[in-house]
């Protein structure tokens, strides 16, 4: 069972050390984690993807996390709730005749070349977990050399935005983001 | 207030900050990464009073033991690497117990950091699991804001452990440091709690239709100073309450609504009145594996209501019905007034009936020469008068103290209960005796746990700390030693444990010494250093083979207690330490 959060945190040193350590201390293993800066200066978005959390437990992670004092909101996506996408860049050596099938994979599958030489090709493509993992397993024929997969990045459907959690007094959502 | 603006070191920040957040008494070890701020208190200790400790983690615990008994955040100070890995063990204390304390450490200097330099550790990451947050300064521009927000992260919501970790280079850096304004509030992210009407509702709905309510009252009364609150919802609603270990002192013992402490070694009839409850009420308490015993069958009947400051506690192991999120004091003045007035006389009746059945087995009713070290705290009890602040230690006596000791106020008793840190009860008597000085403080400690702090009786006579040391001793790790009786065959391994004179020591020291061998001799002795001022030692020398009664062992149904055995305790079957002292 996967569960997926959505947290927006500080930007700052040691952040994801403490996001991790929630999760290795109760032995969850991550198996994607990705953070970035966000549209708020000072913050990132990060989405993190564990496994083996029963949904009893799920709601608790969102708490412990929350009591970080580097983490200013945390959302437990759905498919429902969230649209989640993940991006794949695989290196490919393909015998000569099959490039052009490659190439019509890449139309396909909404995805690209991004590099076309002699001895390998880089296939880029991004979508849902599970177009995904179809999209390797279509590749597989192609000799692959090299895999990447970004992990899960996730962004909530609501018309707004995230909405930050009551605040001590004097705080308001600017003064959060500084 | 007109802007005085002066360019001042980090040192001196740290000691201009402290001050500013009330700080008067700091607990610590100068060493070489910490020696710029050492340099700096010189120009400060006329304003704070700085503690020698003989080793960090008992600063970390004295800072501990005078937060529990100030109810504000208690300071320790120690250098890079040995010394603030010293601290880890009275950081994870603090952590559990929600103590709000601040632990600053020196670093090596950041042109360093990384390279494995004399004296370096990664202090913000050994400490990441055992604080509730931890700093590292990088800045000296950011050191008074990072030093404000710790203080602020440690006391805020559920309290609990900060380390600030500051580079010898920030230390000695100068800036511009502008006195009269204070830092704002505003960069740390505090969670507070959000109660809605409904829940008030819901939770009044469940105690109004009640018949046999239970209020379960925990630490977080104390450190939401809810005590006022709690009474009058127990006497509005007729519910019994039982506490925690760490609750203690936040219902008063006396009041005839008290059943006592609950869990592993509390009373019977709590825990029976637990298990047959229709609804629990719980306060600022986290159902702890030593208060439910074994979760799928933990009051089977009762719906529950848990109000707590920390949402993460909610269904962390025991689900509950309704959950409210927020400051228990406040809870409780919004909740108390919806509570009806209700006679549950069948409830109080059962409930006595279970309490009868204790009282038959009870070691005080029993009669025997036999010094136990029930009686050593009982004696403590009774010529104290109630009215000391007690520190106990981890094992035996720790239980033993929760039971005889009885207290009617808060913060009367400061005990190291998630972590259960034996070595704990000295160092956080010093602290704490810092914290009260209109009141006698009391350590009580087992032999095995004194052997591992002892060092800082050094501090006690170099401070000349007004606190009485008691010393449990028999001869045995007791707690562990009655598990081994009781769960092992009574193989005692490992747990006869040798002691020095403590009178000798306590002479070597300087301080008076004192050992006892029986009721009237502890009675004696207790009624003459009652009258001493200063600090003073006594060895209470209890009979080896006395067990913590009543007991749930570990896994088993709350309400399948072991019970004292009527007649007396079948006399010990292990090896016993030769080298006890000599009646």
């Amino acid at each position: 069972m996967k569960t997926t959060y959505v947290a927006l945190v500080r930007d700052t040193a040691g952040v994801l050390n403490q996001i991790v350590n929630q999760f290795r201390k109760r032995n969850i293993n991550i198996e994607s984690l990705t953070v970035a800066q966000c549209e708020k200066p000072g913050l990132s978005r990060t989405t993190i993807v564990a496994n083996d959390i029963e949904p009893s437990r799920q709601d608790f992670f969102v708490h412990i996390l929350m009591n970080l004092v580097n983490v200013v909101e945390v959302e437990l996506a759905s498919d429902s709730s969230h649209i989640v996408r993940e991006n794949v860049l695989a290196k490919i050596d393909p015998p000569p005749k099959k490039r052009k099938e490659v190439k019509e994979l890449a139309h396909k599958s909404q995805g690209r070349l991004l590099r076309n030489g002699s001895s390998s090709m880089v296939f880029e493509a991004a979508g849902t977990a599970k177009e995904m993992d179809k999209l390797v397993g279509d590749l597989e024929p192609f000799n692959i050399i090299e895999l990447v997969r970004s992990g899960r990045v996730a962004i909530s459907k609501q018309g707004k935005d995230l909405t930050l959690s009551p605040t001590g007094p004097g705080e308001s959502q600017d003064e959060l983001s500084r | 207030m007109t802007e005085k603006k002066t360019r001042i070191t980090g040192a001196e920040i740290i000691w201009e900050c402290l001050i500013k957040e009330g700080v008067d008494v700091i607990f610590g070890y100068p060493g070489g990464a910490i020696l710029p701020a050492y340099d700096a208190l010189t120009k400060y200790d006329d304003r704070i009073h700085h503690v020698l400790v003989r080793h960090e983690q008992g600063a970390t615990h004295m800072a501990d033991g005078y937060a529990r008994a100030s109810g504000k955040v208690g300071v320790a100070m120690a250098t890079s690497g040995p010394g603030a890995t010293n601290m880890v063990t009275g950081l994870a204390t603090a952590m559990m117990d929600s103590s709000p304390i601040v632990c600053i450490t020196g670093q090596v200097p950041l042109s360093v950091m990384g390279t494995d330099a004399f004296q370096e550790t990664d202090v913000t990451g050994i400490t990441l699991s055992v604080t509730k947050h931890s700093f590292l300064v990088t800045d000296v521009k950011e050191l008074a804001q990072t030093i404000h927000d710790a203080f602020r992260i440690a006391r805020s919501g559920r309290p609990g452990p900060v380390v600030i970790d500051i580079p010898k280079c920030v230390q000695n850096e100068a800036v511009s440091f502008n006195y009269s304004n204070p830092p704002a509030d505003l960069s740390v992210h505090v969670v507070d709690g959000a109660v809605t009407e409904e829940q008030i509702r819901l939770a009044a709905d469940l105690i109004n239709t009640a018949e046999k309510p239970v209020i379960l009252a925990g630490h977080g009364v104390l450190l939401s100073e809810a005590m006022t609150g709690l009474k009058q919802l127990a006497e509005q609603g007729s519910i019994p309450v039982s506490t925690t270990l760490l609750g203690i002192g936040g219902f008063p013992s006396s009041h005839p609504l008290n059943m006592g402490m609950m869990g592993m070694h509390g009373n019977a009839h709590a825990n029976n009145a637990i298990q047959d409850a229709d609804l629990l009420i719980a306060c600022g308490m986290r159902f702890d594996d030593r208060v439910t015993g074994k979760l799928k069958t933990y009051s089977p009947h009762s719906k529950k209501i848990h109000i707590d400051i920390d949402r993460s506690e909610f269904n962390k192991v025991v689900p509950v019905d309704v959950a409210i999120h927020g400051d228990l004091k406040q809870v409780l003045w919004q909740l108390t007034p919806e509570v009806t007035s209700r006679n549950r006389g069948p409830w109080f009746k059962q409930i006595k009936k279970w309490q009868a059945s204790i009282d038959e087995v009870e070691i005080l009713n029993q009669t025997s020469d036999e010094f136990m070290a029930a009686h050593a705290i009982r004696i403590i009890w009774e010529e104290t008068g109630g009215n000391a602040l007690v520190v106990s230690d981890v094992g035996q006596h720790q239980m033993l103290e929760a039971q005889y000791y009885e207290h009617n106020k808060p913060r009367t008793l400061i005990t190291s209960g998630g972590l259960g840190t034996m070595g704990f009860a000295l160092p956080a008597g010093i602290g704490a005796s810092f914290a009260v000085k209109n009141k006698d403080v009391w350590v009580i400690v087992g032999d095995g746990g004194i052997q591992m702090t002892l060092m800082e009786l050094a501090t006690v006579v170099q401070e000349n700390v007004n606190i009485k040391i008691a010393i449990i001793n028999n001869g045995y790790l007791g707690m562990v030693r009655q598990w081994q009786e009781m769960f092992y065959n009574a193989r005692y391994s490992e747990t006869p444990i040798y002691s020095p004179d403590y009178v000798r020591l306590a002479e070597a020291y300087r301080l008076p010494g004192y050992r006892v061998f029986n009721k009237d001799d502890a009675r004696k002795t207790l009624n003459e250093v009652q009258r001493l001022d200063g600090p003073v030692l006594i060895e209470f020398v209890v009979e080896q083979h006395d067990m913590v009664y009543p007991m749930v062992p570990t896994g088993a149904n709350l309400h399948d207690m072991i019970r004292r055995p009527n007649g007396g305790q079948e006399k010990n079957k292990g090896r016993v330490i030769e080298k006890r002292p000599a009646k």
